[in-house]
């Protein structure tokens, strides 16, 4: 039996043992990683992770079993499960069906043949070079990082006859740079993400990492103010991934657990920020041709000059908001679908950094954040601890800095937009430019 | 499950292998979500695979697979060797891994406590989360979202080794988060706890969770009355919860030895040096009846109270096989891994701070004006420069001695060893949490803790601006 076989066992027996409707959703993940750690080459891994997820309804009641084996017995034992369930559920008056099937688009460059082909022992030599890139200076310590890189399958199959089959690729290339100097410690950082292996420059992670190790050195205590914050790509895509975009889910919005819940066609932010979720950003590292329940992907709009234009919704609560979804259920085998974005892009504005930086009179520019997970999403509350951050004075950046809290909610940030960068930087699925947002209560 | 490994083991040898452990898993896992008085999300399922460990030459190599079948697990651990063998060659020799000693053992260990989780229906499972949903929802019109989550895992670990160890261990845990979201004139607030136990079903319902169901939502209404809270330095009163947190982050993640040995941690060389004030002790304890714990770590060690802190001098690490040797100690069990698809990492257990002599009266009749910071909603820290920032999930003012008004989404972040050093006053009062921890993209259960702790000066991160003197 192949892999199909499988999916079609799963729901033919479901529908035989009483189910009105069965999906079952297969995901394969197949990854390889080096690690190095004191600059020296540390350890290697290979995984491979699969499963089957099974869905039923029976009558508006609904289950969900899964099982990391394929075999008969467990896909039997799975459908028993799954159905189990689904009679214990009440019955959920919402539920409207499983999606129908629709023509899918095919999403460009996700897929890379060199990754696919790969053995773990090419990723040595690019790791060598990252680490050799590091080495720009006696006061460069140690560093540590990894390059991985994984390939994934996903197929799915439902009553309704829809049908699916993707696969895509990636790689992750990290740096993490230690410089000392006097007693006093300094860390720099950088990383790319793409779906191809061409994409990436190892030299220049590692360099850019360890420059701003040694720009760390020479930190000063600074007071507590109200000033100007640029965030670097990194900063600006964790508080969009982790705070931002779950308040735009469809299920929050309709459990009023977000901000913006009634905040549709209202300017929220300013005129320079428009965001975007695409499902089908080509080489994008969310993208797929459909999503996780089988929806087709595609572009929405979730803020247009500042105005709040849409939301992000799966089948289901499409359904209790009477939405078509936008393509954004996301899971892995071992659960039911959730509302995730699948690639965040910010619209570019006209100025680079320096530019940017050129217009502050007294602010802060952050690299990375500590603490985003903590931040209160109903309320969008935030208090952040600001990591590798310089002080900024009269349009340049003058010295790191030791301590600095960032303390706002996301209402707020949004409405302080003030510049948009040009710069866009590819962070995992969100795509962004370094953001500047006017006064920022700032704590030391 | 025995045959399997050493026919893996033997093969690893055979190919050259100077050590192989292997460990192979089975387990069922579930997981419940209601939400407003309605079940959203029921998943059960199984779980299987194997991980494989090998070291060539001072390199590590490590393969994992959810199959079970003998030629998907020969092909991982070939292409684990091979890949080591290629790497011994670029890896300096003083970077090279070795392992310090460990008593070759056959162990056993079972934690499924006295009403099974394999017995309990998945009906008492749903209809408890839904008990406890009901009991927020009900308690204020202006609660407008509970939400309960219920995880549960049971299943077998084996482990063994080249070396002779073999331990198998038979267990399970359950877990309870309850939210309860506020709304009230456009304002939201929300207010998270949890439970949850090492073993079987009994253990989870003995603690008193309608109360805590109630405290839940009650404390999420009280928030709904704060005020935006300051910015700036202030003396901190820190209650249990939140010092169980900063023990973890700040002090715990420092002490963990691969930070120590790769020169990212603020505590590298500072063995047996006094780090602060004498009447700090910590300890990290896997030996305790307590959800963090396990009788034996992930690389066959068995586990320790680890005494890491005693009056301010930093006696020990936590520490795998490979630290240990590096630095070395002695191995105390500290390898842990979320699943078979990882190589163990150094991770913590039960980490707390031990309670002092102050009673909680006198330390906060003594603050004239200050933050009481309680719960937390989370925490992060960087080793290597000692940063940290954790966020408490209420907060109140102190003054005079007073706690007085609520404040809003307070975070603390401040340098570790300077923290430590302006610890004033621990009291003797005493409480254990549970929680799970986040490393390398792994997550385990992990429990922290310690008493109410008075701190001179930390730096808090509110809206507010602290202007002249106190909050306004």
């Amino acid at each position: 039996m192949n892999t199909f076989d499988f999916l079609e066992l799963a729901v033919k027996e479901a529908e035989k043992m009483g189910a009105s409707e069965a999906e079952a959703f297969r995901e394969e993940v197949d990854s390889l990683e080096v690690k190095f750690e004191k600059l020296t080459i540390k350890e290697t891994k290979r995984s491979f992770v699969a499963g089957l997820g099974l869905r039923v309804t029976v009558d508006k009641h609904i289950g969900f079993a899964y099982t990391s084996q394929l075999s008969k017995k467990k896909i039997l034992e799975t459908v028993d499960k799954a159905l189990k369930i689904a009679k214990l559920k009440p019955k959920d008056p919402n539920w409207i069906s499983l999606p129908q099937p629709k023509k899918y688009r095919k999403v460009k460059d996700v897929f890379d043949a060199e990754i696919n082909n790969m053995e773990l022992e090419q990723l040595i030599d690019p790791t060598l070079t990252l680490i050799q890139s590091m080495k720009i200076n006696k006061k460069i310590v140690s560093g540590s990082g990894g390059i991985s890189v994984s390939k994934w399958e996903k197929l799915i199959l439902n009553s309704y006859g829809l049908q699916g089959n993707d696969k895509g690729t990636s790689i992750f290339a990290s740096a993490f740079s230690i410089s000392s100097d006097n007693e006093e410690t300094g860390t720099g950082m950088d990383f790319a993400t793409s779906t191809r292996f061409k994409n990436i420059n190892f030299e220049e992670i590692g360099k850019n990492s360890s420059e701003t190790a040694l720009k760390q050195l020479g930190k000063k205590k600074i007071e507590t103010f109200v000033g100007d914050i640029v965030f670097h790509p990194f900063a600006f895509a964790d508080l969009l991934q982790q705070i931002l975009a779950p308040e735009l889910y469809g299920d929050n919005v309709f459990k009023k657990k977000t901000p913006f819940y009634s905040k549709l066609n209202q300017k929220i932010s300013t005129k320079n920020f428009t965001l975007i979720d695409n499902g089908l950003y080509p080489a994008g590292l969310g993208s797929s041709s459909f999503d996780d329940e089988g929806t087709p992907t595609q572009e929405t709009v979730l803020l247009e000059k500042g105005v709040l234009k849409g939301f992000l919704y799966d089948n289901y609560w499409a359904g209790r908001e009477k939405v078509e979804s936008t393509g954004n259920a996301s899971r892995s085998y071992s659960g039911e679908p959730s509302i995730s974005f699948s690639n965040l892009i910010v619209k570019p504005g006209n100025k680079n950094l320096t530019g940017i930086l050129s217009e502050i009179e007294e602010g802060i520019y952050v690299i990375s954040l500590i603490g985003t997970h903590t931040a209160n999403i109903p309320s969008g509350n935030f208090s952040v601890a600001s990591y590798m951050p310089f002080k900024i004075e009269e349009g340049e950046i003058m010295y790191p800095i030791k301590q600095a809290m960032i303390s706002s909610d996301t209402s707020t940030l949004l409405s302080k937009i003030d510049e948009v960068g040009k710069d866009l930087k590819v962070v995992g699925g969100v795509v962004t430019p370094p953001i500047k947002v006017k006064n920022v209560a700032v704590s030391a | 499950m025995e045959d399997l490994a050493s026919k893996i083991i033997e093969l690893g040898l055979e190919k050259g292998a100077s050590y192989v452990d292997v460990r192979i898993e089975k387990g069922n896992n579930g997981k419940i979500t209601v939400s407003n008085g309605k079940l959203e999300k029921t998943s059960f399922g199984f779980e299987s695979g194997v991980g494989i460990t090998v070291l060539f030459n001072g390199a590590w190599g490590f393969s994992s697979t959810s199959s079970l079948e003998w030629s998907k697990l020969s092909k991982s651990m070939v292409s684990a060797l091979k890949t080591a063998k290629i790497i011994s060659k670029k890896i300096k020799e003083e970077n090279k891994a070795s392992l310090a000693d460990t008593p070759t053992i056959k162990g056993k260990d079972e934690y499924l406590g006295r009403e099974k989780l394999i017995n309990i229906s998945l009906e008492e499972k749903i209809s408890l989360t839904l008990d406890l949903d009901k009991v927020m929802e009900k308690f204020d019109g202006r609660i407008k979202n509970a939400t309960v989550n219920y995880l549960e895992g049971y299943g077998e670990k084996f482990f063994m080794n080249n070396e002779g160890t073999e331990i198998k261990v038979l267990g399970s845990r359950c877990y309870l988060s309850m939210q309860a979201v506020a709304v009230e004139n456009g304002k939201v607030q929300s207010y998270r706890s949890n439970a949850a136990n090492k073993g079987g079903f009994d253990g989870l319902k003995e603690h008193d969770l309608e109360n805590k169901a109630l405290e839940t939502a009650e404390k999420a209404i009280v928030l709904l009355k704060a005020k935006p809270a300051p910015s700036g330095k202030y003396t901190a009163l820190i209650d249990p919860e939140l010092i169980g947190v900063f023990v973890h982050e700040a002090l715990g993640h420092a002490l963990e030895a691969d930070s120590i040995v790769s020169g990212e941690s603020i505590l590298a060389n500072k063995l047996n040096k006094k780090i602060c004030a004498e009447e700090v002790n910590v300890v990290d304890d896997s030996t305790l009846n307590w959800w963090g714990s396990e009788k034996f770590d992930d690389e066959g060690t068995p586990t320790e109270k680890r005494v890491v802190i005693k009056n301010g001098v930093l006696k020990n690490y936590l520490l795998n096989r490979e630290t240990a040797s590096k630095l070395n100690l002695k191995p105390n069990g500290s390898a842990r891994a979320m699943n078979y698809s990882y190589k163990p990492i150094v991770r913590m257990s039960n980490t707390y701070l031990v309670k002092g002599t102050y009673s909680l009266e006198e330390v906060l009749n003594e603050i004239k004006e200050g933050i009481y910071v309680k719960g937390s909603r989370g925490g992060q820290v960087d080793t290597a420069t000692g940063t940290f920032q954790f966020n408490a999930q209420e907060a109140y003012k102190i003054e005079k001695g007073q706690i007085t008004t609520p404040l809003l989404d307070v975070s603390l972040s401040g340098l570790t060893l300077e923290t430590l050093n302006k610890v004033e006053a621990i009291c003797k009062d005493f409480k254990l949490n549970v929680g799970f921890c986040g490393k390398n993209s792994q997550l385990v259960p992990v429990g922290d803790g310690g008493p109410h702790v008075k701190v001179s000066e930390v730096v808090i991160g509110g809206r507010k601006q602290k202007i002249k003197g106190f909050l306004r």
